[in-house]
């Protein structure tokens, strides 16, 4: 058996079973996944929150299913911005399990950019898009965002 | 104290709310689940194919209609949680609860999964008939410990942060488009820093119920309030569901303490 393998199980349950409840705990604000569309071939358009706000009814008190969804959405971006920031993501080692849960990380946050695409963007004539992970907070004084992670201009 | 408090203070009580409530929390997390996978086909959560793989995971758990049997089995065992005192419901909870967190690489949303974990764990202890009364009762007080130490770990956490205690951390999150907040509501800098403030003195002031049953109670309210505040606006309904599941072991530890 995969040693790589009892370790992300074990993880996963000590995560559980001892929480460390500290939330809000790193001095970072948080990862913003952002999109873009490509207008022909060279200029991008104008960066734009990939999630939208959801709207808010009072049911949703008890049961939010879409809310909770975008929460995922969310801990996922986190998660691939701890792995950005532990090393290269999408290189997958020979004999490392590490890359690739890199790489998946990388992938899922891909398919969620996809995912976000609105759907009046035109999907004719070979459209091209672009998704990136920036931090706002430190970065105030300048005025423009830390970018974390930017994709190549995918079709 | 009121005769209902005196009431619920005792053993069976405590564990009987925290039994329902724990129920309700794991139904209702089933549900939200299951609405996504018979809904939305593209939901993002079942056949993302870097899920299936499960990387790094010894217990491969099912997906698709496997896994929607999975959460089929935590409706019915939350049901059966509900309806009655029983062990075996809230045993088969823990394990649903954690394939969900191994199916979902860690937590669904955040604490509240950890949370809801932690109750099920201490519940299926207490609700043991047949163990010694120690280890049913350390059941129970293990929740009310995790409890405390949540709002304490996490007050404390916000507190060594300049930027909590003068609101903006409080705004970058509120800000955060995944929770969906209305604009108007991080635009008063005073008031963002008043709740922030507040929010960091509620939740370092969670050791201070064991000083006395009133401001145990107290407490309690105020933490539910504070839980159906973020529920309100940050749609955070998973962490009402499941903390409020665990409020009444403080009470029972509490009384169990004084």
């Amino acid at each position: 058996m995969n040693p790589v393998a009892l370790v992300g199980s074990r993880s996963t349950l000590a995560r559980l079973l001892f929480p460390s409840w500290a939330f809000f705990d790193a001095p970072t604000s948080p990862p913003l996944l952002e999109i873009r569309q490509h207008i022909g071939i060279v200029a991008g358009g104008t960066w734009q929150s990939a999630f939208t706000a959801p709207t808010r009814r009072w049911w949703h008190l008890l049961f939010n299913p879409m809310g909770n969804q975008v929460l995922w959405y969310q801990t996922q971006i986190e998660r691939f911005c701890a792995s950005v920031a532990n090393g290269v993501p999408g290189d997958i080692a020979d004999d490392g399990g590490d890359a690739a849960e890199q790489h998946d990380d990388a992938m899922i946050v891909r398919e969620i950019a996809e995912r976000c695409i609105p759907p009046l963007w035109p999907r004719h004539g070979s459209p091209s898009w672009q998704y990136r992970i920036v931090v706002a907070w430190h970065s105030a004084d300048s005025g423009s965002p830390i970018v974390v992670f930017e994709s190549d201009v995918l079709a | 104290m009121t005769p209902t408090g005196e009431a619920l203070a005792s053993f069976p009580a405590a564990v009987a709310v925290v039994r329902v409530l724990a129920g309700l929390a794991s139904l209702v997390n089933a549900l939200e689940l299951l609405w996504l996978v018979l809904t939305d086909t593209r939901s993002g959560l079942q056949g993302r194919e870097a899920l299936k793989t499960q990387r790094g995971m010894v217990l491969r758990v099912p997906d698709g209609r496997g896994f929607a049997m999975i959460l089929l089995l935590q409706c019915v065992a939350a049901v059966a949680l509900i309806a009655r005192a029983d062990a075996i419901p809230a045993a088969l909870l823990l394990v649903t609860t954690y394939l969900t967190a191994v199916r979902f690489r860690g937590n669904v949303n955040g604490g509240s999964d950890a949370m809801l974990f932690t109750i099920l764990g201490g519940l299926t202890l207490a609700l043991l008939d047949d163990a010694p009364m120690f280890w049913r009762e350390a059941g129970l007080l293990y929740v009310a410990a995790q409890l405390v130490l949540s709002y304490l770990r996490a007050g404390i956490a916000k507190a060594r942060h300049r930027a909590w205690w003068t609101g903006d951390a409080l705004r970058e999150f509120l800000a955060l488009p995944a929770y969906g907040v209305p604009a108007g509501v991080w635009s008063s800098p005073p008031l963002l820093r008043a709740i922030s403030t507040a929010v960091i003195l509620f939740e370092c002031a969670s050791p201070l119920v064991f000083v006395h049953p009133n401001f145990c109670a107290l407490f309690i309210a105020a933490a539910f309030v504070f839980h159906a505040m973020t529920a309100l606006l940050f749609g955070l309904n998973r962490f009402l569901l499941a903390w409020t599941a665990a409020l009444p072991s403080l009470w029972y530890a509490v009384h169990r303490a004084l």
